[in-house]
């Protein structure tokens, strides 16, 4: 009979090798990070531009701007780009960011000079044609309607509002009619100041060659175009919240969402990995102490998370679920039962040794593959203009970090009065 | 070229293996060929609330997940109308430790009252979240027994109301495990820097001991044709109106199948389709359109749906959807369109392939429905299809009399 009680011998990951990109400059001082690696002939490039929200005078413009990039450009019309890039098989995904925007291209290797050569008419040469800008808005403003009946939108929303302020742009947020106000000049002129090669870096990965590279040398390296972002100035936040709960009433919800976090620091402070394995004991894996507790426990979800949502000055620190509208108030509790108990109780050494695993694991499959490695290091190298010793930082802290620590950090950081509650819901706590 | 090898194992476990020196990481994927579809009508998201069940421990294993977490693992499962797949990844050299996990839960759950009542809780919330407090949410409670008026594709996973799952009791749990849940029912993919030796060790040493099960056999009865058009409408709190057309499409392995999803690709895939083109740029009626099939093993559905643009009449909005639909039933597609939507299927494929999990599930998939192989020639398979074939599968199956139409009214 073979024993099944007994786990086989296995260790966690005590080290990860951690690869680098190569960094290529190219003539007009545009930097590319190069992840060559993987058999299938396929290759990805990320555009970065610092284009993101904040540096927006008006709600939408700089989404508006990236999204419509391809409707339309000097020599080709909107049908005639989407034509193009579908037709080698080449997929163009853009996204606005609080700090930056990001065009992510996929293309087959055979088909990389065809796709460049668009992207970089589309990067450059963008009109915001009038009929286009027009229809962005149109379905533009009902996918947001629709967006915003989703009781996490809400409480998403409502948080980073109370965190930052309403008149901080991590803080304040479009709603419909904000399409209104948006014309094909604002566009324009966001992209003219915004999109040059000063503001630019690029990641390439995948299958890649040197004739990869000289392509974006061609397109993107040879001269200098476009603008430099202006730098932009943040207001200052408060560190210290000033509301305990805030509410969103969607009547009919069968749920609430809830948001409970407070302003932390950007992934630069020191106290920053040691705050990655706090927040992964509480919420960061499946077998957390929230998990346990409001899911395998108490049945009141289908999941909940602690996470630090990462912005280039700033952090915010957030357990984040959706709960059974009857359940609200129980489960505020017991988020703030778990919070108060990691501040009292240190943590035993079989829980700690547990999250140790976990996170060398999630360490180690986020440089598994050619495209999570060349994620891994926008977030590094460019969001956080950090460098690799972050990666041994990160590591020490978490195979050294000390119960006692833990208790200290938590009480430094997530003092409860330091803390909101966001909730969207049918149900007010702060009527209970 | 993928290469794989394999082995059975006496009790019936099939078992793939595809070297892979490049990952630190391992894969291994562990298939039951059971789903949705082999609920009874009475008792159905059965095969999905069981997925959660079996992360409940076991006698051997109390709790499922920490020790594989411990050793940097990760694991998860999806449960679909055919199957109930489950995954993990962990670190090369602790690849023994999944074998431990997956072998032990197979070979016996804890079945108590205490974690069947707690996954009740979570897979009720889990339906309020996904179904019920998201707009539009309910479209497949209701489109499905729309479509379907005798095959059990008529539920989703999640099953038709959250009473058949609180309603569920011990002995039935019990009855379904020991009726589907068995080496012989199930195909296992490991995926990594691992030989077919280490593997044959290892599934002998853990899964060999564990006895063959007498599988319910499978006896579903087929949906007969549809006959006349049918349609709903529904009025719910949501922002814009909605509408959904669903036709009977071929089952998986039809060799109209490909041809089926590369017609649903040149009406909705990538931006110069001709949905979005013609109804959301052209005519601007919707706000979002799509296409898609939903891709199971027995004869599927085919489904167009858009989000109307404020103040655009459903009628208008179905009449212009058929136009485009009839379009292609009547003059078909050009060479170069068809050669667009392969190419973007080659593409898609191809970064599906550098995903070590995404290969191992799709491994164990395709040796489910035919062989392991097959992944190896899907492309060929998709560039063989031809403009005559997109033709004749839009002629077949867009008629009036194969489609279910869903108004999905905006109340304000």
């Amino acid at each position: 009979m073979i024993d099944r009680k007994t786990p086989p011998i296995a260790n966690a990951p005590k080290n990860v090798a951690i690869p680098q990109a190569e960094c290529h400059i190219l003539t007009n001082g545009v930097k590319v990070y190069v992840v060559n690696k993987g058999e299938v002939e396929v290759c990805r490039i990320d555009l970065l531009f610092d284009a993101g929200v904040k540096f927006q005078t008006k709600h939408l413009v700089a989404n508006g701007t990236l999204y419509l990039m391809p409707e339309g450009t000097k020599n080709f019309s909107a049908s005639q780009i989407a034509d193009h890039l579908d037709f080698h098989g080449s997929y163009i995904n853009r996204a606005t960011y609080n700090d930056f925007s990001r065009l992510t291209v996929y293309s087959l290797n055979r088909y990389f000079s065809e796709t460049l050569k668009m992207v970089e008419e589309v990067v450059k040469q963008p009109i915001y044609p009038n009929h286009e800008v027009d229809i962005w808005r149109t379905t533009g403003k009902q996918e947001l309607s629709v967006q915003l009946g989703k009781t996490n939108a809400l409480a998403q929303r409502t948080l980073l509002t109370s965190l930052f302020g309403a008149n901080h742009p991590y803080g304040k947020f479009p709603v419909p009619t904000s399409y209104d106000n948006i014309g094909s000049s604002d566009l324009k002129e966001f992209h003219a100041a915004n999109y040059g090669s000063a503001s630019c870096t690029i990641f390439l990965s995948g299958n890649v060659t040197d004739n990869h590279l000289s392509l974006v040398e061609k397109h993107f390296g040879s001269a200098t175009w476009g603008e430099k972002s202006k730098g932009i100035i943040l207001p200052q936040v408060e560190l210290n919240r000033n509301e305990s709960v805030v509410f969103t009433q969607k009547a009919d919800a069968v749920q609430s969402s809830l948001r409970i976090g407070r302003l932390l620091f950007p992934r630069t402070h020191p106290d920053f990995p040691e705050m990655v394995v706090l927040t992964t004991i509480l919420g960061g894996y499946f077998g957390s102490r929230l998990m346990k507790n409001i899911r395998e426990d108490k049945g009141f979800t289908y999941g909940i998370h602690a996470s630090i949502l990462p912005f280039t000055d700033a952090g915010v620190f957030q357990i984040s679920t959706d709960v059974g509208a009857n359940h609200t108030q129980d489960a505020i509790n017991e988020i703030l039962f778990e919070i108060k108990r990691i501040q009292s109780e240190p943590v035993e050494q079989l829980e700690l040794d547990l999250v140790r695993g976990s996170l060398m694991g999630q360490f180690l499959r986020s440089f598994n593959g050619q495209f999570s490695i060349s994620e891994s290091f926008i977030w590094l190298l460019y969001f956080n203009n950090l460098d690799y010793s972050f990666y041994s930082r990160q590591i020490n802290a978490i195979q050294t970090i000390s119960p006692t620590r833990i208790m200290e950090l938590a009480n430094k950081w997530l003092k409860v009065d330091d803390i909101t509650i966001s909730v969207a819901g049918s149900v007010n706590p702060n009527s209970i | 070229m993928i290469t794989i090898e394999r082995f059975t194992l006496n009790n019936g476990l099939r078992v793939l293996v595809h070297h892979d020196p490049t990952t630190p990481i391992s894969s291994f994927n562990l298939l039951y060929n059971v789903g949705a579809r082999d609920e009874n009508p009475d008792r159905t998201g059965f095969a999905h609330l069981f997925e959660h069940l079996m992360f409940g421990g076991t006698t051997n294993i109390p709790v499922f997940d920490e020790p594989l977490e411990r050793i940097g693992g990760e694991n998860n499962a999806f449960t679909s109308n055919d199957i109930t797949n489950y995954y993990i990844t962990l670190p090369k050299e602790n690849l023994e430790t999944a074998f431990w996990l997956e072998s032990d839960r197979m070979q016996a759950l804890d079945f108590s009252q205490r974690s069947l009542d707690t996954q009740k809780n979570v897979v009720v919330e889990e339906f309020r979240q996904s179904y019920l407090n998201q707009p539009y949410g309910d479209v497949w409670l209701l489109l499905r027994p729309l479509a379907y008026k005798v095959h059990p594709y008529m539920w989703p996973t999640i099953g038709k109301t959250p009473e058949h799952i609180e309603g569920a009791s011990l002995s039935e749990v019990k009855d379904f495990f020991f009726s589907h849940y068995a080496p012989n029912n199930a195909i296992l993919c490991v995926s990594g820097n691992v030989t077919k030796q280490e593997v044959e060790t290892l599934a002998n040493k853990w899964f060999g001991p564990i006895e063959r099960r007498n599988v319910t056999p499978r006896s579903i009865a087929p949906e007969p044709e549809q006959t006349e058009s049918r349609k709903l409408t529904v009025e719910r709190n949501v922002p814009f109106d909605a509408i959904y057309l669903a036709f009977h499409m071929s089952s998986r392995l039809h060799p109209d199948f490909r041809a089926t999803d590369l017609l649903s690709d040149i009406l909705s895939n990538g931006k110069s389709s001709r949905l979005h083109q013609n109804l959301l740029k052209g005519k601007r009626l919707f706000s979002d359109i799509d296409a898609f099939i939903s891709g199971d093993n027995d004869p599927g559905l085919f489904v167009v749906t858009g989000r109307l643009i404020d103040g655009v009449s459903f009628e208008d909005a179905e009449n212009a959807i058929i136009e485009e639909l009839n379009s292609l039933a009547e003059q078909g597609v050009t060479e170069y369109e068809l050669e667009k939507v392969k190419n973007r299927f080659e593409s898609k494929f191809a970064f599906g392939l550098t995903d070590p999990l995404e290969v191992a599930i799709n491994l164990s998939f395709y040796e489910l429905i035919g062989e392991a192989e097959e992944i190896n020639f899907e492309v060929d398979r998709y560039r063989n299809v031809t403009s005559d074939d997109i033709k004749r599968v839009a002629k077949t199956m867009f008629t009036a009399k194969n489609c279910s139409t869903l108004y999905y009214k905006s109340i304000k």
